[in-house]
């Protein structure tokens, strides 16, 4: 009967075929009532079952039936029978705020910074300045436009520093409270964050200060000899800049050279050029698709590495989503909710979140330990050097 | 496929794909109530549905680059909803599912089509919802992706990884369950061929 069948391999086309050709004369079966009331069957098997139907009461009665309880079944499951729990009213909020605490630490550093320059220098030299017989709107302006050449910064750049760090710090104990729960992780990740303020770079003394509005952008051609402290809407980098990067913006591009280290604080970071240092970035994403010769340490929202992106050294992270295709040289130390692996570590991995996943593709050369919520998802095509040592999570 | 009843979010995924905060704000305002639904329906505990429904959300923002704007939105987010929820449901390996594996490969028997006409008409949403938590953790998916969600047979088997063919019998068997919780024992099914 069933000379359209596409499916020479499908059982339930075997069962039909059995049953419409041996059976229509007597009575339909369940399945094929099911599959016609939910218009699975095709045009000919449907008319066939429609014609049974009209004539035997007992079928029409079976069709109706099954039909009613679909309808009741739609009709029991889109029934709006709770409201939305305040739990998850309240994560909207969170959602959101997790989104913009990057802009809120940024915004409030700005306003301490400025707080903090105008207090401690600009205000006592404006005084000096005016014992001095010099106009005091002037010197707001020398300053300004001025600036970069005035010994003074070095000193304010490490207020600003400090300033920095504090809140990061702050506003990442309180983001990832929730998300990683226990209290070991939480002491691990502050002291994570001491050790980082402990390891940021002092500030060279040759350094050029960009803020050009908007977007602020290093061109293909141009090399910044020195640090460069960039701050706008969007830092662009397609030159080169020898000496250490610091960023203060919302979307940062890396598409050059970097010789020194990046220190980014912006809501998304990406690393398509090379950087021959490290990358320290407090950002809601961060996404490396280029060369980073030493290491990652990280505090966003997400941190992906590309099939194409390489990170020499390690990877330390205290994100909520971290994914690894490319490769990284050593270790990586994951605070991570989920955490998937799909490239090559040539270390080990310690690892504590929610779940980690080894997609295939992935290798790991050193041991594996994963404190989590959920055993490691280890795929077929994953190699791994060791089983990874797992242990259960306790909230 | 039933969505929320809200046209395409499509600025607001662009927006959101770009990182922006505001949109997905907007986006979990505008689907969070419908997948929180879903996994109420297919998951066990309110607590298993609250905690899935924001892991839904995170692994969204993961994937939101991979979504194809040409279809439509809900439909992808249900699949990804279920794709998490039977992926939270296999991890439980708890014995009613055993049971209810080891019933796969007991034949169905035919329902008296007054009986079963009767069983429907009687029943209301809420005994439904009730029945279906007595439900094991196969025909509760299927049934949800199904009647909640209205994925096709072919999601229905990718995400459970059976055959497509298979799908009709998983969402028989599933009915019968269903109506053997509704009923408390297996009577209505012993009917035989009218």
């Amino acid at each position: 009967m069933n000379e359209s069948s596409n499916n020479p391999d499908d059982r339930l086309d075997e069962h039909l075929d059995e049953h419409l050709d041996d059976h229509l004369d007597d009575h339909l079966d369940e399945m094929t009532g099911m599959l016609y009331v939910e218009g699975q069957l095709d045009r000919q098997r449907a008319q066939q079952v429609s014609a049974h139907a009209q004539d035997c009461p007992s079928c029409r009665t079976l069709l109706r039936a099954l039909e009613r309880e679909s309808r009741l079944l739609t009709r029991s499951m889109l029934e709006e029978d709770e409201p939305l729990p305040s739990r998850l009213a309240a994560f909207q909020q969170s959602a959101r705020k997790s989104m913009q605490w990057i802009w809120g630490a940024v915004f409030g550093l700005a306003a301490t910074g400025a707080y903090a320059l105008y207090t401690e220098y600009v205000e006592p030299m404006q005084h000096r300045f005016e014992e001095a017989g010099f106009g005091g709107s002037s010197v707001l302006n020398l300053m300004i436009f001025q600036g970069a050449f005035w010994k003074g910064w070095q000193s304010m750049l490490t207020l600003l520093e400090v300033l920095a760090l504090l809140t990061i710090a702050g506003s990442a104990v309180v983001f990832l409270r929730r998300r990683l729960r226990g209290r070991g992780s939480v002491f691990a990740m502050m002291v994570a964050g001491i050790c980082a303020a402990a390891s940021m770079p002092s500030p060279a003394m040759a350094t050029e200060f960009r803020n050009l509005g908007d977007t602020v952008e290093v061109a293909k051609d141009e090399t910044i000899k020195g640090d460069l402290f960039a701050h706008g809407h969007h830092v662009k980098i397609e030159g080169t800049v020898d000496g250490d990067l610091y960023v203060f913006c919302q979307g940062a591009d890396i598409e050059g050279h970097v010789t020194g280290d990046v220190i980014a604080f912006a809501q998304m970071l990406r690393v398509n050029g090379k950087v021959d240092g490290n990358i320290r970035s407090f950002t809601n994403t961060t996404l490396v698709s280029g060369n980073v010769t030493k290491n990652l340490l990280t505090f966003a929202e997400t941190v992906t590495i590309d099939p194409a992106g390489k990170v020499g050294g390690s990877i330390t992270t205290f994100v909520n989503t971290l994914t690894v295709d490319g490769g990284v040289g050593r270790d990586v130390l994951a605070f991570v909710n989920e955490t998937n692996i799909a490239g090559n570590i040539g270390g080990g991995i310690q690892a504590q979140g929610n779940t980690l996943r080894f997609n295939s593709g992935a290798q790991v050369n050193g041991p594996v330990k994963f404190k989590g919520n959920r055993p490691p998802d280890v795929s077929s095509g994953a190699k791994l050097a060791l089983p990874v040592a797992f242990t259960q999570q306790t909230i | 496929m039933s969505s929320p009843g809200i046209a395409e979010p499509t600025e607001a995924i662009a927006r959101a794909k770009a990182g922006d905060a505001q949109a997905w704000g907007q986006l979990y305002h505008d689907y969070a109530p419908a997948i929180f639904r879903f996994c109420r329906r297919a998951l066990p505990t309110r607590e298993d549905a609250e905690d899935a429904t924001m892991e839904v959300f995170m692994k969204l923002k993961g994937k939101i680059n991979q979504y194809d704007s040409s279809r439509p939105f809900s439909g992808w987010l249900y699949k990804v909803a279920a794709n998490h929820c039977w992926d939270t449901l296999r991890r439980r390996r708890i014995r009613q599912d055993k049971e209810t594996e080891d019933s796969d490969e007991l034949p169905l028997e035919h329902p008296d089509p007054s009986q079963l006409d009767r069983l429907i008409e009687q029943r209301s949403s809420a005994e439904v919802r009730k029945a279906l938590a007595c439900l094991g953790k196969r025909a509760r998916m299927a049934l949800v992706m199904r009647y909640y969600s209205d994925m096709s047979y072919d999601e229905i088997a990718d995400e459970l990884g059976v055959r497509r063919a298979f799908v009709g019998v998983v969402l028989l068997r599933a009915r019968h369950e269903l109506r053997n919780a509704l009923e408390g024992n297996a009577a209505l099914a012993a009917g035989g061929k009218a």
